[in-house]
C-alpha cells in the first residue's frame, strides 16, 4: 500500500524530453491510465446494473452520456493529482530563477558552464574575430554556442585561418590562455 | 515595452475584427481573435519589408497601421465585465482556469529559452533578424534566413524578433510572453464558441478541461510552434463551423485567415489549410465562386509568398527529402503499438483520447446528422494525415524515437475536445415516442394505463 502511495504521489521530474511526452503516474510498471480505465469500466457496469435493478429502459445514447460523465469526473481528479507536479515545478523554477538577472538566468539553463564560457568569449575576443571552437561532440552544445554568440562573436573558421582558439568541455588546454572558466578556455593563436 | 509588443498587434487585429464583425461577437472574442490575426499580419509585413529592403524598426512597422485608426469607429463603445449572476460552481471553474493561466504565465516568464527545436527553428533566427534588422535573403550571407532551420516558415521567428525590437534588447525571457497570451486566446475562443450553443457552466467546464491538458499547458510555457499552430487551427475550424451554421461570409473569411496563418507557422500548416479548404469545398462546391475567392484570398497573403520565396532561394520542402517515393509508401507496423501507447497510456492528454472514442461510439449518428460533421471531418482528416505519416513514411523513425507524435496531437486535439463540448449534454435528452420509465412519474403513468 505504501509503495502504491509513493508511486501515486511521485512527481515526474521536468526534463527536456517532456516537450515530446509526459509519462504521468506509473504504479507497478503500469500507467495510472490503466487503473483509471478499469475503474471507469467498473462504475459504468455498476450504473447499468443499477438502472436494470430500477427497471429503467435501456438507452444506448444515455449510456454514452453516463460514460462521459464518469470520464470527466476521473479527468478532473487526475488534474487535481497533476497539480502537485505543477506546484513542484513552480517551486523549483522559483528557487532557480527568481530575482536573478538575465545573464544569471541563462547561466542556470543547460548545459552546465556553457553560458559562463560564452561570456568569457565575449569578454576576451573582439566582435567578428575569427575563432576556432573545440567543443563536446554534442549538437545541443554546438547549437547553443551559436545561439548565444551569433551574430557578433560567432565567426567560426578552421584552425589555419583562426585568430583565436576556444575550447569547451574538452580534455586539453593550451599552456597560455587569455581566460578560462571551469569548463572552457580561450586563447589567442 | 514588452506590453507594447503584445498590445500593438492585438490592437491592430482587434480593429480588423471589429470592422468584420461590428457588434455581432463579444469584446473578449474580438480581443482573442485580434491577437491571432494581428500577429499574423505584423509578421507578414516584416517579411515583405525584408523582400523590398526596408530595415525593421518599431516606427517603420507601426506607421502603415496608422491608417487603421479610421476603423476605431467600429470598436466597442461599452465593455462590461462582471460575475454578479455567476453560480458558485461557475466561479470555482473560472478560478481554476485562472490559476492555470497564472501558472502558464509564471513558467513562461521565469526562465529563458531552453528547448532544442525552439532554439534551432525559431529563437536563433529571431535573434539574427533582430540584430540584422531584416531577414537575410542572400545565400552568401553567413546567417542566411537566420541560420538554424532555414526551411521553416517565419511567423514565430519574426514575432519573437518584433518582441526584441519593441524592447530594443535581446531578452529571451520577456519575449516568451507571447506564448501564454496565445494560451489565453485559445481558451477565450474555445469558450465563446461553446457558449453560442451550450450553457455557461458547461462551456466553462470544457475550458477547464482544455486548460488541464498537461502537454498543452506545458507547451504554452515554452517556445515551440505546435501549440500555436493548434490555436490557429482550432480557430479556423470553429469559424468554418459557424459559417456552415449561418452561411455568413464573415465567418468564412476569418476561418480562412486563421487557416492560412497555419501555413505561415509550420510546414504542416499548409496541409491544415488544405484540409479546411477541402471541407469547405465539399459543402460549397462551385455554388458560390465568391465564397471560394474569399477562402483563397488569405492563401495568397500568408502562404504563397513564403513558398515562392523558398523556391527562389533553393530550399527543399520538408526536413529531409520528402518526395522520395520509396520513403512515402512503406508500411511501418512497428509504430502501431507505440502510437496506441502514447495516446492512451501516457498523461499527455489525461482522458481526452478515451472520451473521444466514447463520443464516436455513442454519438456518431448525432454528429453526422448535424453541421458538427464538418468539425469531425476536419479532425478525422488531420488525424488521417498524421497516421499516414507515422505508418507509411520515414517519419516512423521519429515516432519510435518519441520525437513527433504527441506534439502533432497538439494541433488537432483541441478540435476534438471542442466537438465533445458541442455534442455532450449533461442532462438526459428526451426521445420522442418512447415512454421514459426511468423517471418515477412516467413509470406511474405507464402502470396506471396498464391497469
Amino acid at each position: 500500500m505504501l509503495d502504491f502511495l509513493d508511486d501515486f504521489f511521485a512527481v515526474e521530474q521536468m526534463t527536456a524530453r517532456m516537450v515530446n511526452n509526459i509519462n504521468g503516474v506509473i504504479i507497478n510498471d503500469l500507467s495510472l491510465n490503466v487503473y483509471v480505465f478499469g475503474m471507469i469500466f467498473l462504475v459504468v457496469v455498476l450504473w447499468i446494473f443499477f438502472d436494470f435493478y430500477k427497471n429503467n429502459f435501456f438507452n444506448f445514447k444515455d449510456l454514452g452520456r453516463k460514460t462521459l460523465i464518469i470520464i470527466f469526473i476521473f479527468w478532473a481528479l487526475m488534474e487535481i493529482r497533476t497539480s502537485q507536479n505543477y506546484i513542484s515545478y513552480a517551486e523549483n523554477d522559483y528557487k532557480a530563477f527568481f530575482g536573478k538577472t538575465l545573464d544569471q538566468k541563462r547561466a542556470e539553463t543547460p548545459t552546465t558552464g556553457l553560458y559562463q564560457f560564452v561570456q568569457l568569449i565575449k569578454e576576451k575576443t573582439p566582435k567578428g574575430a575569427k575563432i576556432k571552437f573545440f567543443s563536446l561532440n554534442d549538437d545541443f552544445v554546438k547549437m547553443k554556442l551559436k545561439y548565444y554568440l551569433a551574430p557578433t562573436h560567432f565567426n567560426q573558421v578552421e584552425l589555419e585561418e583562426a585568430e583565436y582558439v576556444a575550447g569547451y568541455g574538452v580534455n586539453f588546454a593550451p599552456r597560455y590562455v587569455l581566460g578560462s572558466t571551469s569548463y572552457g578556455w580561450v586563447t589567442k593563436k | 515595452m514588452i506590453l507594447f509588443a503584445v498590445l500593438f498587434p492585438l490592437f491592430i487585429g482587434y480593429l480588423i475584427i471589429c470592422f468584420i464583425y461590428r457588434q455581432s461577437i463579444s469584446f473578449l472574442e474580438k480581443i482573442a481573435l485580434g491577437f491571432l490575426v494581428g500577429t499574423s499580419f505584423i509578421t507578414v509585413q516584416m517579411f515583405a519589408y525584408s523582400i523590398v529592403g526596408i530595415k525593421f524598426s518599431v516606427l517603420s512597422i507601426i506607421l502603415p497601421w496608422c491608417l487603421l485608426l479610421s476603423l476605431i469607429g467600429f470598436a466597442d463603445k461599452k465593455v462590461t465585465f462582471g460575475f454578479k449572476d455567476y453560480k458558485q460552481i461557475e466561479i470555482l471553474l473560472v478560478f481554476l482556469i485562472l490559476i492555470k493561466v497564472l501558472y502558464v504565465f509564471f513558467e513562461a516568464l521565469i526562465k529563458p529559452v531552453v528547448g532544442f527545436d525552439s532554439l534551432w527553428n525559431f529563437s536563433l533566427r529571431a535573434k539574427i533578424f533582430f540584430f540584422e534588422k531584416t531577414v537575410p535573403l542572400f545565400s552568401t550571407h553567413p546567417y542566411f534566413l537566420g541560420a538554424g532551420m532555414k526551411s521553416y516558415p517565419l511567423h514565430l521567428p519574426l514575432l519573437e524578433a518584433w518582441n526584441y525590437l519593441s524592447m530594443n534588447t535581446w531578452d529571451d525571457v520577456q519575449m516568451k510572453i507571447i506564448f501564454p497570451v496565445y494560451f489565453c486566446a485559445l481558451l477565450i475562443i474555445f469558450y465563446q464558441a461553446l457558449l453560442r450553443e451550450k450553457s455557461r457552466i458547461q462551456s466553462l467546464f470544457f475550458v477547464f478541461l482544455l486548460s488541464s491538458l498537461p502537454l498543452l499547458a506545458y507547451h504554452a510555457t515554452i517556445e515551440y510552434a505546435d501549440f500555436v499552430l493548434g490555436t490557429y487551427f482550432l480557430g479556423a475550424v470553429i469559424y468554418l463551423y459557424e459559417f456552415f451554421k449561418s452561411r455568413d461570409v464573415k465567418h468564412l473569411f476569418v476561418s480562412s485567415l486563421l487557416a492560412a496563418s497555419c501555413g505561415w507557422i509550420k510546414e504542416e500548416g499548409l496541409i491544415l489549410y488544405l484540409i479546411c479548404f477541402l471541407v469547405f469545398f465539399a459543402c460549397n462546391r462551385f455554388k458560390s465562386f465568391k465564397n471560394i475567392a474569399v477562402y483563397l484570398a488569405p492563401f495568397f497573403v500568408f502562404i504563397f509568398p513564403w513558398f515562392v520565396a523558398r523556391r527562389l532561394l533553393g530550399l527543399e520542402f520538408g526536413n529531409d527529402t520528402v518526395f522520395e517515393i520509396e520513403k512515402l509508401f512503406y508500411f511501418h507496423q512497428e509504430t502501431i503499438g507505440k502510437i496506441l501507447y502514447k495516446i492512451f497510456l501516457t498523461d499527455n492528454w489525461h482522458l481526452f483520447p478515451i472520451a473521444m472514442v466514447v463520443l464516436l461510439i455513442f454519438y456518431f449518428k448525432d454528429i453526422m446528422s448535424t453541421n458538427k460533421k464538418y468539425i469531425l471531418a476536419c479532425f478525422a482528416l488531420v488525424w488521417g494525415f498524421f497516421m499516414y505519416l507515422y505508418l507509411f513514411t520515414y517519419n516512423a523513425g521519429m515516432v519510435m524515437s518519441d520525437i513527433i507524435l504527441s506534439r502533432n496531437c497538439l494541433v488537432y486535439f483541441p478540435v476534438g475536445l471542442y466537438l465533445i463540448g458541442l455534442t455532450f449534454s449533461i442532462t438526459r435528452e428526451k426521445q420522442p415516442g418512447i415512454i421514459d420509465n426511468s423517471h418515477p412519474s412516467s413509470k406511474k403513468r405507464t402502470e396506471k394505463y396498464a391497469k
